[in-house]
Formats: structure tokens, C-alpha cells, sequence
């Protein structure tokens, strides 16, 4: 390969067979320029970039109204296991719901709607009175439904400091340790827990009186052993039964804090509500065990639209607290993340840039491949080599020995300078007198004998070379023509 | 189109700054924008600065012919008509089996000024070669980015059969003088024809004497005889499906035409006139007409784009294309096959019409390793295929006797050995006066 600065004169032309004669017209092009491609792929740019501008379109319209959350008990989730019904009316009503799903953002929409700290929810509560707690309650209500355990056990004290009521949908056994441990876990109901059976009330709880009777699910509660005692002696402020039924325990006397502590609504069975109240904490906790009772799909039957909303409507903000993984990582130790330098990962995007270059780089061909009609290759000698897979797959032992014997026999007959003609018994006879063996011999090695095995094929094919050798040393001497060349010699002329 | 690896080089390096600056500063992210946005803006005015590469004319000097093996210059002119310099990566895409040298190379071209490229090719395969398309990437003076374009230059050569077995004309031709006249061959007989009366001399045959003439002048006269002459030949070449096999690396078809081009070589010298026909199923070739010096370069020129078809040869056609070439009588080589009575069948049915007027040859390549196989019965695999060998054998003998019962000559010979063969017939022929 030369690249030479060629002479200023024409090349010589006249063997040339391609080129234009002028010299100096430009070559066609044959890669469209940039506004021919435009112009021949104009519709599937422009589908393209229409494509490209709706999802835009749709993506920002999605972000505008937030996307739809189908996660359970979600303020937005308008499917059947949601909230937003709820929440919906709640805002009707002038209640402030917030939706967070970590603790330290619950504690800041805590203290944005104004509320809570221990004070404040301790003070109202006290002043108010047992009874009637909940009317009084000035702080936001925080509904804490974490029905993956989120929450880490370390931090149910700042749970506890959160606000001036709280509502546990569902809470399981450490959380209720942890914030409410008046009340403890009953197991599941005694009847079927899918919505299908109503409890009714049974107590002087507002709300639940209100409610009359609400749907069965989730989780049953009681309030615990040495609470409730005490409570239910202490109070006697109800005829139901639902405390009234634990008179019978211990009957020490307590603290008058603690006297009329819990309370037991809507038993599903011997001993299990699905709502319990406690005021014996710093905050008055209520435990509600049916979720169902809150979503899309149930909150219209029985009462437990009258339910929810006495239970969340009380004060001015709710904060509809659901815990999630980031309240894990808070706590664990730092993450990879945390510890890596923040030059990190753009060093990563850079390198994936460079990666997309080089591949740009290497994979951009230099104009198109050069097609080229290619001759099919047939080998010459397949028909012989599949015809030899055909007799031995098939076990053909006595066609295969015909064909040797008779290319022998051609050949013997050559050599003795028999006629075309000749039958085999003329080139037996002929055979056995050149070489002197018994024509009975040559007779079964050249036809009589039955190949019964493939070392029988093996061993007559070695016996018709051998008398062919030891004819053509009878006949051409001790030194033979040098080829063994059957009776159609390459070359050979009519 | 294109980039450069000079442009990947030059973003793998933004990861100084904005390790550096990622360190110091914590700006790493702005720090890649940045440099993304910077490297960008280099390729875009690179881009802008690069010379076009659609306004290049070019100019092709080739060769028409070359042999099979043999090695050409293919030279290519490029004119940059441009307003900037052409600076960048040409691509000549010729087809691989042109055996081009290299098809691509760095070039510099200033404005309004041409450049010669030479190309060695040294083709591998026979038939026409060509190149359509040239394609030019030009980058700009940073060398970051580069235009490209494909432009159309076509250009062909024509790979001639190599005609090898040239080296075996010759000795056939001294066979040949031998038979001539030249030889002082006074004898009458088959295939002498009567050339010219002259004086007797001493040592001449007295069976020669022409008593006529003798009476009619004072001296003794003597007859003179030469080989018959203006005799014609057709050669008939099938390009069939079985023609495509390949016997020693070699092609069954470029067999027929070593041969053809022996024979016709031969027999132009000889005087004869000979006819070509490459046919299948319709004519793929066909040479008439043509004598002297221009037979041989018009007959490779006629076959040198002629391939193998997937096609049974239609063997009943044959009868009236020789017709069709000549009325008289003529000697009719067939470059074909000759393998199985099946597959001959169309073949045997056919030459009763031909040999009936003329002299037919049917010329035939046989595997060498079907022979060799024949011989080696080491094991179970090599015995079965030694049988198969002999069946393959066999067949092609059963074939060729029933070729010569229906009057027709018969030569079979390994790839090397059938093209002096055929000429070996030929002269036997003419020497018997059977043309």
C-alpha cells in the first residue's frame, strides 16, 4: 500500500475501465446526507420524538397529581385494600392528614401541626379526665400502622413521645410492649377474620359506641392481666361486660392512675377485642386490631366509617404514620454509600461514557459490508464415503464383499489376459494356474464363501488383496509395475 | 459519522479532574457535566472543520484481465474538490475474493489536489471481481470526530481461468507436426487428405506416383497428403450440478476448462475450428466463430464468469445446440461427469443422435482418492469404504461401456491428468482420420 503524491498531469488513462472520463465530476454519494435521511425517515423521527414529548407529558401530568400508592392503608391508594376514602373525608371534615413513613419525618409533622410533645397530651388528658380523654385531646392523633416491622425496637420510647394520642392499626407483641404495655396480644379471632362477621360494641368507649358494631379481622387484643384487674374494680364506671368480666382477679388496689386504664370494645371471643383503649401510659394509646376496618373496601359496611372517624377525626391533624425501610438505615451503622467519596460515582458514570465512546469507536464500520456470491463446496468423494456410513450402519457385509470381489475379479482377468468376457470359472481356473493354489481356494475367497461376521469381511478382503498381489507377481515377476491400479487407470483413453 | 479513539482518550481523561476536584473541592458531579459538555464542543466544531468527504472525485486505472494467481495493480485517483483539506481513513471496498492487499489506508489531501493510491490484488477465485463503493472518513484537524461518506466508484477485472496445463501444448504440438506434412509424412492413408502434386525425388514411396499427371507432364509427379484440416470441433461443457464438485481442491467446471482451453489450443493449431458451448439448462457460454490468436482470449473471456448452477443439465437439448453451431460433421467433446447409470441416464439417451452424425468424446474426471481408497483394508471403516470405492468404481465403468457401445470415445483422468488426456484423444483421432 503507497500513498504517492501523484504527478499534476493526468493519470494515463485508456486501461482504465471505470472513472469518469472528465476527471474532475464528483463521485455519487451513496450515503444520504443528513437532510436527504431526514427527508426519508421524516415520519419515524417524528413518531420518535412524539413518543418521546407524550411520555414527558404524561410523566410530568403522574407527578402532578403523585403516583398511585397500592400499598395497604395508603392515604392514596384508592384500591380496595387503601385509604384514601378515609383520608378523603377526614380532610372534608378539617382534619389535616399527613402521610409520612419515617419516625423522625413523624416527629416533624408532629411538631408542624403544633402539637404533641408529653406535656401537652399529659396536662389534657389529666384535666379532661378518664372518660373523656380523647375529646380533649388538643395535639395531632398519629396512626402508626407497620405491618412489616419496620420499627426498631430501640426507638418505641420516641414513639410513645410522638404526640398526644396514637393509634396502632394492628401493632404486633414488641411494639405493644414497647408503647401501650397495658394491653397485649389476643391472637387471631375465634371466628373468621375476613370481614365476614361484626362485633358489637360493648362499651363506653364514644366512638365505639357510635359505631355499634364493626367488621372482624386481623388481630384480637386484651388488656393485660394486672391492669385490667385493677381497672375493671376500679372504674365500675360500665355495666358491659368487657371489663366487668375480669372482676374477678387479684383485687389489689393500685394507683388511682391506673384505675380506669383500659378499656375493651367489640369482643370477638372469650377475652379478645378489637379495639382496646389504654390511658395508663403518658399518652392515651388505642389499639385498633381490625385494618380492614379503614380501607376503601370495608369502610362503608357495619359501622366502621362511625369507627374510624370517631377514632381519627378527634383532633385538628392527623399524621398517618407507616413506617419503612428507611427507618431501618437510620439506624444501622453508616452504608457503603456514606463511606464512599462522592467523586465515586460520577468517576463510574465517566467510565460508562468512555465504555459507550469506545464502543462507538470500535464499532463504527467503514462504509457497508461488501457482499460477494460465495461457490458452494461439494466435497467429490461424499457419495463414496456415504456409501461406506450406509453399509456399515446397515450391517451390509455381503453387497460390500460383491463390490470388492468383483473389482478383484475385473482386475484378475486383466492381468491374465482374459476377455472382457471371461466368466469367473475361466479366471478361477486361470488364477489357481498362475499362482498354484487349489482353485477350490481361490474359488471360496472369490465367491463361495459367506462373510458371517465383520472379521470374516475383514479377513476375505485381505485374502482377495493378497491373491491379487501374488498374481501380479506370477505375472509381471518380482518386481511389479510400481501401481496397484485397478482396471480403470486414471488416464486411460477409450 | 465517526469518532476517534483519540476522542475516547480525551473523556477517560476527565477522570483527573474530576477525581482531583472531587477530592478537593467535593465537585465531582458539576466537574463530569462539565467535561462531558467541554468534549462535546471540541467534537462539534472537529466536525465543522472536517473536510467533506462527498466532494471527491475518483478516478480508477485497471487492468481489464488477469490470470487466476496472478498479481495486478488496481490504482485509484482521488481529487479533493472540497474548500478544506481531506485529512482521514479511505476505505476501497473491493470484494475479499479480489485479494486485495489491504483496502484501507490514511491519506492527506489539500485542497483542489489529487492523490494516487495503488491497490495490489491478487485475486483467488475466477470470474468477475469488483468494487462498488468507496468509503471516505474524514476528521477534523483535532482528529476528534470525522465525517463520513460512501461514494460510488464501481469498478471490475476480470480473473481469467489460469489455464495451468498450457505447459503440456508443446509437447502436443510436436505430436501434432509429427502428424503434419511438415514431418514429410508422404504416406496415404486415413486421415491424410490430398495436398498437392510435385516432382518425384529419389526415396519417395513409388505407391504415391500419380500416373495421370505423370502422363500428363514429362516428369514423374508424386502425390503429397497432409492430416485433414478444417475439420470442426464443438465443445460442449456442462455446468450442471454435479459440475460443482470438487476433486482435488478443484472444481469439476475448471477441470472442463483446463481442458477446453488445451483442446482448443491444440486444434486452432491444427487448423480446425472449434466451437464452445458452457451449457445447463440455457446457454451459460458460448464461443463460434472465432479463429486464430483471438479463439483462445475470446473463449477464456466467454468462461470466466461461468459457475456451477444447481440445475440438472439438460441433456436432450444438447443434439440441436450442436446443430444449431454445425451441419457438418464434427467431432463432439462433452466435459461432463460420468458417475452412476442413474445419473447418466439423460447423457446415454441423448448421444444416440450425436453419434450418428458425428464423432463424440466424452471427457470425465475421476477422483484420485477413490482409487487410492480401494486399496487400503487396515480396519472395519476402511474395508466398508474400500467396498464403496469399488461400487463407485464399477458404476463408472458400467457407464463408460455403455457409452462406447453407443458409439461414443471415452476419457476419464484425475483433475491433473484429463486436460493432456483429452488432447492425447484428440490427436488419436485425427491421426486415425476419424474427425
Amino acid at each position: 500500500m503507497t500513498a504517492t503524491q501523484a504527478a499534476p498531469a493526468a493519470p494515463t488513462p485508456g486501461v482504465g475501465v471505470g472513472g469518469p472520463a472528465g476527471g474532475q465530476r464528483v463521485a455519487d454519494g451513496a450515503t444520504p446526507t443528513v437532510r436527504a435521511f431526514f427527508k426519508q425517515w421524516s415520519f419515524w423521527v417524528g413518531a420518535g420524538v412524539f413518543v418521546v414529548l407524550a411520555s414527558l407529558v404524561l410523566l410530568l401530568v403522574r407527578g402532578g397529581t403523585g403516583a398511585a400508592d397500592s400499598a395497604p392503608l395508603s392515604i392514596t391508594s384508592p384500591a380496595p385494600g387503601g385509604s384514601q376514602a378515609l383520608a378523603e373525608v377526614l380532610r372534608q371534615q378539617g382534619v389535616t392528614v399527613t402521610a409520612v413513613n419515617t419516625l423522625d419525618a413523624a416527629q416533624a409533622a408532629v411538631a408542624a401541626a403544633g402539637g404533641g410533645g408529653n406535656g401537652g397530651g399529659v396536662a389534657a388528658g389529666g384535666a379532661a379526665g378518664p372518660g373523656r380523654a380523647l375529646t380533649a385531646a388538643t395535639g395531632p392523633t398519629v396512626l402508626i400502622y407497620d405491618p412489616d416491622e419496620y420499627l426498631p425496637g430501640d426507638r418505641y420510647d420516641e414513639v410513645s413521645a410522638l404526640g398526644a394520642r396514637l393509634v396502632l392499626v394492628q401493632p404486633d407483641i414488641f411494639e405493644l410492649e414497647g408503647v401501650a404495655p397495658s394491653i397485649s396480644l389476643a391472637g387471631p379471632p375465634t371466628g373468621p377474620a375476613d370481614n365476614s362477621t361484626t362485633a358489637t360494641a360493648g362499651c363506653t368507649l364514644p366512638a365505639a359506641q357510635a359505631a355499634g358494631s364493626i367488621t372482624i379481622s386481623g388481630t384480637t387484643y386484651r388488656p393485660t392481666e394486672g391492669a385490667a384487674g385493677t381497672g375493671s374494680t376500679g372504674s365500675g364506671s360500665s355495666g358491659s361486660s368487657s371489663t366487668g368480666s375480669m372482676s374477678s382477679g387479684s383485687g389489689v388496689p393500685s394507683s388511682i392512675a391506673t384505675a380506669q386504664a383500659v378499656t375493651a370494645c367489640f369482643e370477638t371471643g372469650g377475652n379478645a377485642y378489637s379495639v382496646v383503649e389504654s390511658t395508663a401510659g403518658t399518652v392515651p394509646v388505642t389499639v385498633l386490631g381490625s385494618p380492614d376496618v379503614l380501607t376503601n373496601e370495608q369502610i362503608t359496611t357495619a359501622g366502621n366509617a362511625a369507627l374510624a372517624l370517631g377514632l381519627l377525626g378527634q383532633s385538628d391533624s392527623l399524621v398517618w404514620y407507616t413506617p419503612s425501610a428507611a427507618d431501618v438505615l437510620a439506624n444501622g451503622p453508616p452504608s457503603l454509600g456514606a463511606l464512599t467519596p462522592g467523586w465515586v460515582t460520577p468517576l463510574i458514570l465517566l467510565l460508562v461514557v468512555v465504555f459507550i465512546a469506545s464502543a462507538v469507536w470500535r464499532g463504527r464500520r467503514l462504509g457497508p459490508v461488501v457482499v460477494e456470491n460465495l461457490p458452494v463446496i461439494v466435497r467429490g468423494n461424499e457419495t463414496v464415503t456415504g456409501r461406506a456410513r450406509l453399509y456399515a450402519r446397515s450391517g451390509a457385509r455381503l453387497r460390500a464383499l460383491d463390490a470388492l470381489r468383483i473389482g478383484t475379479s475385473g482386475r484378475l482377468a486383466g492381468m491374465l489376459g482374459l476377455p472382457r468376457r471371461a466368466t469367473l470359472d475361466e479366471i478361477i481356473l486361470q488364477t489357481s494356474a498362475a499362482t498354484g493354489i487349489p482353485a477350490a481356494d481361490i474359488a471360496s475367497v472369490l465367491v463361495n464363501r459367506l462373510p458371517s461376521s465383520e472379521a470374516d469381511l475383514l479377513a476375505l478382503s485381505r485374502q482377495l488383496a493378497d491373491v491379487e498381489r501374488v498374481v501380479r507377481q506370477s505375472v509381471y515377476g518380482s518386481a511389479p509395475p510400481t501401481s496397484a491400479a485397478p482396471s480403470t487407470t486414471p488416464s486411460s483413453t477409450h | 459519522m465517526a469518532i476517534s479513539g483519540r476522542f475516547v482518550l480525551l473523556v477517560a481523561l476527565g477522570a483527573v479532574p474530576v477525581v482531583v476536584l472531587g477530592q478537593a473541592y467535593d465537585l465531582a458531579g458539576v466537574v463530569l457535566g462539565w467535561w462531558l459538555v467541554l468534549c462535546v464542543l471540541l467534537g462539534i466544531l472537529d466536525l465543522c472543520l472536517a473536510g467533506s468527504p462527498r466532494r471527491v472525485s475518483v478516478e480508477r486505472a485497471l487492468p481489464m484481465r488477469v490470470r487466476l494467481g496472478e498479481t495486478v495493480e488496481a490504482e485509484l485517483y482521488l481529487t479533493n474538490s472540497g474548500r478544506r483539506t481531506l485529512r482521514g481513513v479511505i476505505r476501497d471496498a473491493w470484494q475479499p475474493s479480489a485479494g486485495a492487499a489491504t483496502t484501507r489506508f490514511g491519506m492527506s489531501i489539500p485542497r483542489g489536489e489529487r492523490r494516487m493510491v495503488s491497490v495490489e490484488l491478487r485475486p483467488f477465485r475466477r470470474g468477475e471481481r469488483r468494487v462498488e463503493q468507496l468509503s471516505i472518513r474524514s476528521f477534523g484537524p483535532l482528529g476528534l470526530w470525522a465525517r463520513q461518506a460512501s461514494l460510488i466508484a464501481p469498478g471490475r477485472i476480470r480473473v481469467l481461468p489460469p489455464f495451468v496445463s498450457r505447459k503440456h501444448l508443446p509437447s502436443r504440438l510436436a505430436r501434432l507436426r509429427e502428424l503434419d506434412g511438415r514431418a514429410s509424412v508422404m504416406i496415404r492413408g486415413q486421415g491424410t487428405e490430398f495436398d498437392s502434386l510435385r516432382e518425384y525425388v529419389r526415396g519417395d514411396d513409388v505407391r504415391s506416383i500419380d500416373w495421370r499427371a505423370t502422363a500428363r507432364r514429362d516428369e514423374v509427379m508424386v502425390r503429397t497428403w497432409r492430416p485433414e484440416r478444417d475439420r470442426r470441433i464443438v465443445i460442449v461443457i456442462d455446468t450442471g450440478r454435479t459440475s460443482a464438485a470438487r476433486i482435488d481442491n478443484e472444481p469439476r467446471l475448471d477441470t472442463a476448462f483446463e481442458a477446453t482451453l488445451l483442446l482448443s489450443a491444440l486444434a486452432s493449431a491444427a487448423g480446425d475450428r472449434v466451437d464452445v458451448l458452457a451449457y445447463d439448462r440455457r446457454t451459460r457460454a458460448r464461443v463460434q466463430g472465432a479463429t486464430g490468436p483471438a479463439l483462445l482470449s475470446a473463449i477464456v473471456d466467454a468462461l470466466a464468469p461461468v459457475e456451477p448452477e444447481l440445475l440438472e443439465m439438460d441433456w436432450s437439448s444438447i443434439p440441436a445446440q450442436v446443430r444449431q453451431i454445425t451441419n457438418q460433421r464434427a467431432l463432439v467433446v462433452l466435459l461432463t461427469s460420468i458417475e452412476t447409470p442413474g445419473s447418466s441416464h439423460g447423457l446415454l439417451a441423448a448421444l444416440p443422435q450425436l453419434t450418428q452424425r458425428h464423432t463424440v468424446l466424452v471427457a470425465s474426471v475421476t477422483d484420485p482418492s477413490t482409487f487410492a481408497a480401494v486399496t487400503v483394508r487396515d480396519d472395519r471403516t476402511s474395508t466398508y469404504i474400500a467396498a464403496a470405492a469399488e461400487r463407485a468404481l464399477l458404476d463408472t465403468a458400467r457407464v463408460s461401456a455403455a457409452v462406447r457401445q453407443l458409439g461414443a470415445e471415452v476419457v476419464t483422468g484425475a483433475p491433473a491428468d484429463l486436460p493432456p488426456a483429452v488432447a492425447d484423444a484428440y490427436l488419436a483421432l485425427k491421426a486415425a482420420g476419424r474427425l
